[in-house]
């Protein structure tokens, strides 16, 4: 499968990559962009993945941290038959669980709580990219056998209940809060450009944020071939080098920036960032981007939806103790902790068209 | 002399039906040619009744929709108790509510209820539901323009509103829904006096006077344009005749009987009480309408999100939609699949309650058009495609009924206008931005 | 609204007749015209409704459909009646808009005096009101037996209901339900100024002009002109035409013939299936139509252009999701690109699409759910821009072969309609549709453009009348070169404003074809010449009876 470039196309977006400086010879480039159409943590839950069970469903959460509270279990039963009548006996208790004095919610100071120890993912595979060059103790990556993946993300949420899924199935809230957001944000876009995208070799990668927002087709699904503005705000915009092998693209690894909506998904900030993305037939690309990701932003994301986001099977100190536990990446100098963790997300794309390079640059340069 | 060719409407009608392009807009128009008028002018036929009836979180997919298309189809897995009533449901599989950024449940609801997609920005959805859409085509006559209930305790879950800021509340208790239809308010339809609407009244004698006028009208009119506007004073006359027939006191209904008074289960989130108080409001729902209280109903098992439970399990059925895992064997998870079960017994009490009450040689079921649906398609991954709603009835002969009719990825409002034009909703087009649809299910149109 | 007339200035009015049938030799006789009895449509409902009470009356609901015929809905709604369905329909609709008008938030604006009472009649407001909208809406005053029975109607029921406004309300909706308001019925006198001929009286001339031109009812200067005479002299007829098109409304007119002309009703049945054509939604399929109807209005109106320029010319105006169907860059610059807006587009110099033919509403539209069809574009073309008539298909046809788009040996609409023409009584109407409709098929079903068919190229040669041509490109032009193109335009602009076509008036529509090209195919000076002229509005002096049977 190669990538086909259209000439109308090439002309526009050529005119954007050159002005940033990763100039080839005008004439000879070739160009094709995408806009993001779905992007969720890339989990891959086989039946080895969680050896120790999947993490409670919430109301033995609640139990637990009720019973460490002091609340006996007539107590706790009790609460429980009113939490189900009004909906909201329980939500203060666990809410304000082990806080100290002048902390608002458990949410946002989990370490006031205790450790639940919350399983994590232990079986063979993950999605992902080997980080660290090491091959013992990783992943291995189901569709392309690398060993040695890093993806402590996925282990930090691969065995609670709604990110136990694999494809097509996707981890709902990421599924739900991306469909939200893909209308409501602006979108994200990717373009490669080389001498010749129908065959191997070295091309240029951005990845960047558009000032318009997806739409939608007949099929509810993300449109194709429509026109995408260059955010000028250099903070979500990402030039790389890259290499199209056997039509597969990938990047050298760098750090990548995009900002998204404060919602589940905030924003794409990675480290040493990998990439694998496979054209379709239909001319989509999905694969996945990943490398190491800020795990407080992460759990965060997750947390602020406090009540919610646990009573749907997460229990957020746990989470936030897990993630802490398991970050792998490069240790903060001045802090002596580890503030990224090993990550990577699914993410697939439809062709898209990307315009007006002069006016992103002129705001640039302003 | 006249410079026109020989013409009449029929012949162009016709025309427009052996073309190519078959006018959608048509059955429409056979569905009103076929029912309006002759059945008031008749004074036989009893009125259609319409009613929705709501379930939350969808079915298993692959365990409902019939694998055969078109009659005699397979009731599934999902759907089994109700294999005794297949030939008057018309199950429909394969529409999608477009959720175009929207919250699942609230998006996926809205769209099928009301058709509305994402307000615009800034603005509150609102826009009125199908059943009020319907019962001001059929509603305005009857002592209640319609009847809402809720088997969840919760007189919010309501998918009847005038807009969205004037919802309907749904009862919720049926003792105190037996004392609003059959307490002292109860108007007996057989009772001896009758008062006509004065609004009707004046409505009749204006067009009347508009009648009035047709000879001054078709002066200096050719025999052609004459005979048009013949065609324009019958048209009107026959609609004056039908206001007429609204002025008089109405047919008396055979089938109305008074039922007993009995205790409601307990009000709430137990899904065993619910589907209790289920059978409990079908009854009441179908006397009210066999003695012409309403000709609307709205019926819900449960809310968008269901938060009904298993008695002994704190997990609502959305939280375990979330929660479950997937059962290894089935593919599915079980105790959502279990609430599914539980919510196609209930709809079958309605049918069995609907179809006991009988009208000569027919029962109150067969001259009402019940729409079932749901908010969204699956509860575990909480999609909105191939959305599973069915039908149950044939409107008094306007619905071809036994049918599985299986969409290509349109839009869930096609189901919603359907039923609207079926009821006699004039409007040709019904949703808005990608829900937005003017393709009636003609399949299901008699 | 100025640039209109200093166009018609210098390239209209100085090649213009003075009006004055038939003393003016230029002008021949209009043929055995006739005064017809036309329903209106919905779009002139609509367009009544919001001049007469303000855009903020809703205007919900199903219209009967109109019919076409010969080629327009404009001649079919004057064989149209009102079936008891659609009555019911006009019904409801007349209902809530007489709510709405009299409501406690417009009858203050609307209702142009205060009763005594509300609850109470009072004869002189309700009359006063019933006399101003039933001019406006019957498009004449009412005569006293009108009057004496609306009023009538009111008072029974604001007595009745112990409401003024509910019987203000009721004698509304009658009028609005009233054969005067939903058909226009043209009243023939005799001409003064030409024995043995007859012509439209005032009020009648008054309705033709202003649902030509505007698409809607007179409005209270046309009805003046009407009431006062002027309107039936040559300067107090010119000056009134000058005024109606020197007007922004205008492109209201334009916009109602051409969506006549080129069948845009059909775009309320069609389908186009979303597995194939997942950009053709339904707001894309609303998208096209307005993107013909801005390029007709733009070119015609706002730069003057000539008609036939319409198939060749690059320049057009496009939405994001229209970019997205076409694959072209659309760049609006209002910030995220919402609400979305209409953006001038211009192809490049030898793009395939030029024209208003490669437009997606009009190779959409005539194209099957799942492929397209360059026998149905071919037949359209020929019918729509030519006048010309092509026969539908003989029954019992074996269409195997063209509908297998997965024919492994026929991979291209070409190959396969080849292959369906071995039958000779297929191949004669096929000869005149297919070279037309094959130069199109680098367009899809939807619009959306392509090189390719299952993998084989698509050849796009064709030829018109012996012309030939390599694409789309040539087609355009070869149209545009085609006399019989303008020729049709005014045979179909005539019979569109007339709700008839011609008898015996081809020397009528000659003149106006030669006008037509004098005035170097400038649609407004046609729609001129046609409104200034006496022969529109004369009509065969035809005696009816008098007598109701």
């Amino acid at each position: 499968m190669a990538f086909r470039a259209k000439t109308t196309l090439s002309v526009l977006s050529t005119l954007a990559v050159a002005a940033m400086g990763f100039a080839a010879p005008a004439s000879a480039l070739q160009t094709k962009s995408y806009v993001v159409s779905f992007f969720h943590i890339a989990t891959h839950s086989d039946r080895d993945a969680c050896p120790h069970g999947l993490n409670p469903e919430h109301v033995e959460l609640w139990t637990r941290s009720l019973k460490g509270l002091g609340y006996s279990q007539k107590d706790i039963d009790e609460l429980l038959i009113s939490q189900r009548k009004n909906g909201k006996a329980i939500q203060e208790i666990v809410r304000d669980r082990g806080l100290k004095p002048g902390q608002e919610n458990i949410f946002a100071y989990p370490f006031s709580a205790p450790d639940p120890n919350l399983h994590t993912v232990e079986g063979r595979y993950s999605y992902g990219f080997n980080l660290d060059g090491k091959t013992d103790g990783g992943f291995e990556d189901p569709d392309t056998h690398e060993q040695g993946v890093d993806n402590n993300l996925y282990k930090a949420f691969g065995c609670l209940r709604p990110y136990h899924v694999s494809l097509p199935d996707r981890p709902q809230y990421e599924n739900n809060a991306w469909l939200v957001l893909a209308s409501a944000m602006p979108a994200w876009l990717l373009s490669v450009s080389g001498d010749d995208l129908t065959k191997d070799g070295p091309v240029t990668v951005t990845i960047a944020r558009a000032l318009e927002h997806t739409m939608q087709d007949a099929r509810g699904q993300t449109l194709a071939d429509s026109t995408f503005r260059i955010d000028p705000n250099p903070r979500s915009h990402n030039v790389m080098r890259g290499a199209l092998n056997g039509g597969t693209l990938s990047i050298e690894p760098t750090d990548i920036f995009l900002e998204a909506e404060p919602h589940i998904i905030s924003k794409l900030h990675l480290l040493q960032a990998h990439l694998r993305l496979t054209p379709k037939p239909d001319g989509n690309l999905e694969g996945y981007i990943g490398g190491y990701t800020p795990w407080f932003e992460e759990y965060w994301a997750h947390a602020s939806n406090g009540f919610d986001a646990e009573e749907s099977g997460i229990d957020m100190p746990g989470l936030y103790y897990a993630l802490q536990r398991l970050a792998d990446g490069p240790v903060d100098p001045k802090t002596g902790e580890r503030n990224f963790i090993s990550a990577t997300w699914r993410i697939e794309l439809v062709p898209a068209i990307v315009a007006d390079p002069h006016n992103a640059l002129a705001e640039l340069r302003r | 002399m006249s410079s026109y060719h020989d013409f009449s409407r029929r012949r162009v009608l016709r025309g427009l039906l052996g073309g190519s392009a078959v006018s959608v807009g048509l059955p429409l128009l056979d569905c009103y040619l076929n029912s309006n008028g002759n059945a008031f002018a008749s004074g036989e036929a009893l009125p259609v009744c319409f009613g929705t009836w709501f379930y939350g979180l969808g079915m298993n997919p692959g365990l409902w929709e019939p694998t055969k298309i078109g009659d005699k189809y397979d009731m599934r897995s999902c759907m089994a108790v109700l294999q005794p009533h297949r030939d008057q449901i018309n199950v429909i599989s394969g529409l999608t509510a477009h959720l175009e950024g929207g919250n699942p449940h609230a998006t996926g609801a809205r769209v099928v209820t009301t058709g509305e997609t994402t307000p615009p920005s800034g603005a509150v959805a609102g826009l009125p539901s199908i059943d009020t859409l319907i019962s001001d085509v059929i509603g305005k006559q009857t002592r209640f323009r319609s009847l809402e209930v809720a088997c969840d305790g919760s007189a919010r879950t309501s998918i009847s509103q005038r807009s969205g800021s004037s919802i309907n509340p749904a009862e919720v208790s049926p003792a105190a829904f037996y004392t609003r239809i059959f307490g002292p308010d109860f108007t007996d339809p057989n009772a001896a006096d009758f008062k006509p609407d004065p609004r009707t009244m004046v409505e009749q004698s204006a067009l009347s006077a508009v009648a009035d006028q047709r000879r001054q009208f078709a002066k200096n009119l050719g025999a052609v344009d004459r005979a048009r506007l013949d065609e324009y004073f019958t048209s009107l006359r026959s609609v004056e005749k039908q206001l007429a027939i609204q002025l008089q006191k109405p047919a008396p209904m055979a089938a109305c009987t008074i039922p007993a008074k009995g205790s409601d289960a307990e009000v709430g989130t137990d899904v065993t009480n619910a589907v209790a108080n289920h059978k409990l409001f079908s009854a009441l729902i179908a006397h009210a309408l066999a003695c012409g209280q309403t000709q609307v109903f709205n019926m819900a098992i449960s809310g968008a999100a269901s938060n009904l439970r298993r008695a002994g399990n704190t997990s609502t059925h959305h939280i375990l939609s979330h929660e479950e895992v997937v059962d290894p064997v089935t593919g599915y998870q079980p105790n959502v699949t279990w609430f599914q079960e539980r919510y196609m017994e209930a709809f079958r009490d309605l049918l069995v309650t609907l179809g006991s009450i009988r009208e000569g040689d027919k029962t109150l079921l067969d001259r009402t058009l019940v729409y079932a649906m749901t908010d969204v398609s699956y509860g575990r991954n909480h999609s909105t495609k191939n959305f599973p709603v069915f039908t149950a009835g044939s409107a008094g002969g306007r619905v071809k009924t036994g049918l599985h009719i299986a969409g290509n990825g349109d839009t869930i409002c096609r189901a919603g206008l359907t039923v609207q034009q079926i009821m006699g909703v004039r409007t040709g087009t019904w949703g808005t931005t990608l829900n937005q649809t003017s393709k009636p299910l003609s399949e299901m149109i008699a | 609204m100025k640039r209109f007339l200093h166009y018609l200035t210098i390239a209209g009015v100085a090649a213009l007749p003075s009006a004055g049938y038939p003393g003016n030799t230029a002008e021949p006789a209009p043929g055995d015209a006739v005064a017809v009895t036309r329903r209106i449509t919905e779009g002139q409902y609509r367009n009544i409704i919001a001049d007469v009470f303000g855009t903020d009356i809703t205007v919900g609901g199903r219209f009967e459909p109109d019919i076409r015929d010969q080629g327009l809905l404009g001649i079919g709604t004057s064989r149209v009646s009102i079936s008891e369905t659609g009555f019911e329909q006009y019904r409801d609709l007349a209902l809530t808009v007489a709510a709405q008008v009299t409501d406690a938030q417009h009858r203050g604006s609307l209702i142009p005096c205060t009763p005594g009472s509300p609850k109470a009649w009072d004869d002189a407001c309700a009359t006063k009101f019933i006399q101003g909208a039933g001019r406006l809406l019957y498009r004449r005053p009412l005569d006293q037996a009108e009057l004496a029975t609306l009023v009538g109607i009111a008072q029974k029921s604001a007595t009745q209901l112990n409401d003024f406004y509910a019987g203000v309300e009721v004698s509304l909706a009658s009028m609005l339900v009233s054969p005067q308001f939903l058909f226009r019925k043209e009243v023939a006198v005799a001409d003064p100024a030409h024995p043995g001929r007859a012509r439209l009286d005032a009020y009648s001339r008054a309705a033709r002009l202003s649902f030509f031109l505007w698409n809607t009812a007179p409005d209270n200067m046309l009805l003046t002109a009407a009431e006062n005479g002027s309107l039936n002299t040559t300067a107090g007829l010119s000056k009134q035409v000058d005024r109606m098109i020197g007007s922004g409304r205008m492109s209201g007119g334009v916009r109602a013939f051409f969506a006549d002309m080129l069948g845009f009703d059909e775009f309320s049945t069609l389908a186009k299936d979303p597995a194939i054509y997942p950009k053709y939604s339904f707001k894309a399929a609303m998208d096209v139509q307005e993107q013909t109807l801005r390029t007709i209005t733009d070119h015609l109106l706002a730069q003057r252009g000539d008609y036939r320029d319409l198939f060749t010319t690059r320049k057009t105006f496009l939405t994001r999701s229209l970019g997205a169907l076409y694959g072209v860059a659309v760049v609006d610059d209002v910030a995220n690109g919402l609400p979305a807006r209409w953006v001038p587009y211009e192809y490049a110099e030898g793009d395939p699409r030029a024209g208003i033919l490669t437009h997606a509403s009009f190779v959409s539209l005539h194209s099957h759910p799942g492929r397209s069809s360059p026998t149905l574009r071919g037949k359209a073309f020929r019918e729509t821009f030519l006048c010309q008539r092509v026969p539908d298909p003989p029954v019992n046809v074996d269409f195997t072969v063209v509908q297998n788009t997965d024919n492994p040996i026929f991979k291209t609409a070409r190959e396969r309609l080849t292959a369906h023409r071995t039958s000779p009584t297929c191949a004669g109407c096929h000869k005149i549709t297919d070279p037309i409709g094959l130069a199109l098929e680098n367009f899809d079903s939807a619009g959306g453009y392509r090189t390719l068919e299952n993998g084989a190229p698509i050849d796009t040669s064709g030829e018109l009348n012996g012309k030939p041509f390599a694409d789309s490109v040539g087609l355009g032009r070869a149209i545009r070169d085609n006399p019989e193109a303008p020729n049709c335009l005014v045979t179909r602009i005539y019979s569109y404003a007339a709700g008839q076509t011609t008898k015996n008036g081809k020397d009528w529509i000659a003149y106006l074809q030669a006008g037509f090209a004098a005035d170097g195919y400038r649609v407004p000076a046609l729609m001129r010449r046609i409104a200034v002229s006496d022969a529109f509005y004369s009509v065969a002096d035809t005696p009816v009876e008098e007598t109701e049977q």
